[in-house]
């Protein structure tokens, strides 16, 4: 069997800023940051970092409260995505979609709840947990919830792979459709992070951002001489992907087509990322994709503003796009909405499908001053628009050494 | 503790279920309580009387079965702190 071509014909998502997909994707051009300072009350010691949190955030007009007394919130901002994203695709709410199914990415599930749980018990002086602790806890809860709500009944997988895990979720719902074993994923991801624990253990390993309230919205300054380091977010994202005659058949409006998807492993370290496994996935997703490295328009890059990542992520580019390397635009979104960890992978492929679909590049924001390790690829401080861009990549590489690339081609016909 | 109010009103908040229906022949499965939102009852009554129902106790049926078995476990505890 031919491998089958796949379209996006939906997208999703729960935006740190309140307000619609487009409206997102519009603030993204415009460099605006999501990112605002976040202090809590926790005793002793509340925490005080810069963070992106989705604070209109109001899922009970979308999912009906007896349902959402069962999720935890990284479910809860799931469900709203993927609902929205198979809404934007047309596709009609059925009990059953025997050939649709669900892939999802979440690097830490309901940690919440088991956050709250700890304090209930240790804390409160409680002895028991509700049943619905279980439930709310799981990794694919927000999977299976998904597949519940549109009657999914192809598949129900979740992958946590870090930062890479909605990336992965994508790039694994491509391979099904394109290798005939469904017609519709509905793939993206959520996370919920800013746990106490969770902050806490980031604030360990040196890599978050600081930031006080003047200044927190520039706190993710990816590929800047002085960055800090990342900016924790909440989020989530979905892409509806099709098969490309379904779509067709339907009369669906197709937004991009996704054409490749590279995967590897560094297998050399827990946290240091490494080029050579960067190179190698880059170079799947481009044979995949059928394209030499020229047809590259764009690359939405990891870029986390970590001393170490960036710098990294540059090389590999370097190695794979050679002397193309200086003409490639590479933009780090995360400047603007932070890094939301399993999310991640599907909020910068939403962005890279939205730059295809409009022909409009966002910018890495807050690059003022270019650190020379991070040099010789063309970075984007200001949107470009009407660059005739037809092709694009969306990088996430993920403690583990796990590496995800997916790529992207603007929507054509024939 | 008035335990059929309870059961109605964790059913309205839960299931949006009309509380009328909530009598004591009514089957649990008819009002829509399944396995899972059973526990989430036991729990709640646990909660509200302190006590833990031991989990070989027979599965009730109708809200009377769950009713008798909340009287047997609740008032013994209250019976005990008297």
């Amino acid at each position: 069997m031919m491998p089958r071509r796949v379209a996006i014909t939906g997208l999703g998502m729960v935006s740190p800023f309140g307000g619609s997909t487009q409206d997102f994707f519009q603030r993204m051009l415009a460099g605006e940051s999501a990112v605002t300072h976040y202090e809590t009350d926790d005793k002793p010691h509340g925490l005080s970092l810069p963070a992106v949190r989705c604070t209109q955030f109001e899922p009970t007009d979308r999912i009906p409260r007896p349902v959402l007394g069962t999720m935890d919130r990284f479910a809860q901002l799931g469900m709203v995505a993927a609902l929205e994203a198979w809404d934007h695709a047309g596709l009609a709410r059925s009990a059953d979609n025997p050939a649709a199914g669900v892939a999802w990415g979440t690097a830490l599930g309901g940690t919440l709840v088991f956050e709250k749980s700890y304090r209930d018990l240790w804390l409160n002086g409680q002895e028991r947990l509700p049943p619905t602790a279980v439930i709310k806890g799981m990794n694919n809860a927000a999977s299976a919830h998904i597949g519940i709500a549109l009657g999914l009944g192809n598949s129900c997988l979740t992958y946590t792979v870090a930062c890479a895990s909605a990336a992965v979720a994508i790039g694994e719902a491509f391979h099904r459709i394109r290798h005939g074993d469904a017609d519709i994923m509905l793939a993206g991801g959520s996370d919920a992070p800013l746990a106490y624990g969770v902050v806490r253990a980031w604030e360990a390993m040196r890599v978050l951002a600081p930031g006080d309230v003047e200044t927190a919205y520039r706190a993710c300054r990816p590929f800047h001489a002085e960055r800090r380091g990342l900016v924790l977010a909440e989020g989530a994202a979905a892409l509806v992907l099709e098969d490309w005659d379904h779509a067709m058949a339907r009369g669906a409006a197709i937004l991009a087509e996704m054409v490749g998807y590279g995967a590897s492993c560094d297998h050399t370290h827990l946290v240091r990322p490494e080029e050579h496994g960067q190179v190698r996935a880059l170079r799947q997703a481009l044979d995949q994709a059928g394209f030499a490295p020229e047809a590259i328009g764009y690359v939405n890059a990891h870029g986390t503003a970590t001393r170490e990542g960036d710098p990294t992520e540059i090389r590999a580019l370097k190695t794979v796009f050679g002397a193309q390397a200086e003409h490639l635009a590479v933009s780090a979104t995360k400047s603007m909405h932070g890094h939301a960890m399993g999310a991640t992978g599907a909020i910068e492929a939403l962005i890279t499908v939205l730059a295809l679909q409009q022909d409009a590049i966002p910018p890495t924001a807050h690059l003022g001053i270019i650190d020379p390790l991070c040099a010789g690829v063309r970075h984007i401080t200001h949107a470009q628009r009407g660059t005739g861009l037809s092709a694009a990549l969306c990088s996430a590489f993920a403690f583990g050494g796990s590496n995800a690339v997916l790529a992207f081609k603007a929507f054509n016909p024939v | 503790m008035d335990s059929i109010q309870l059961i109605r009103d964790f059913l309205t908040e839960r299931t949006q279920t009309d509380p009328n229906r909530v009598t004591p022949e009514a089957r649990l499965d008819a009002l829509g309580i399944d396995s899972f939102t059973l526990l989430e009852l036991i729990f709640e009554f646990e909660e509200r009387c302190g006590v833990s129902i031991p989990t070989d106790t027979q599965t009730p049926d109708t809200v009377q079965d769950l009713l008798d078995m909340v009287e047997r476990f609740c008032n013994r505890t209250e019976s005990r702190a008297r």
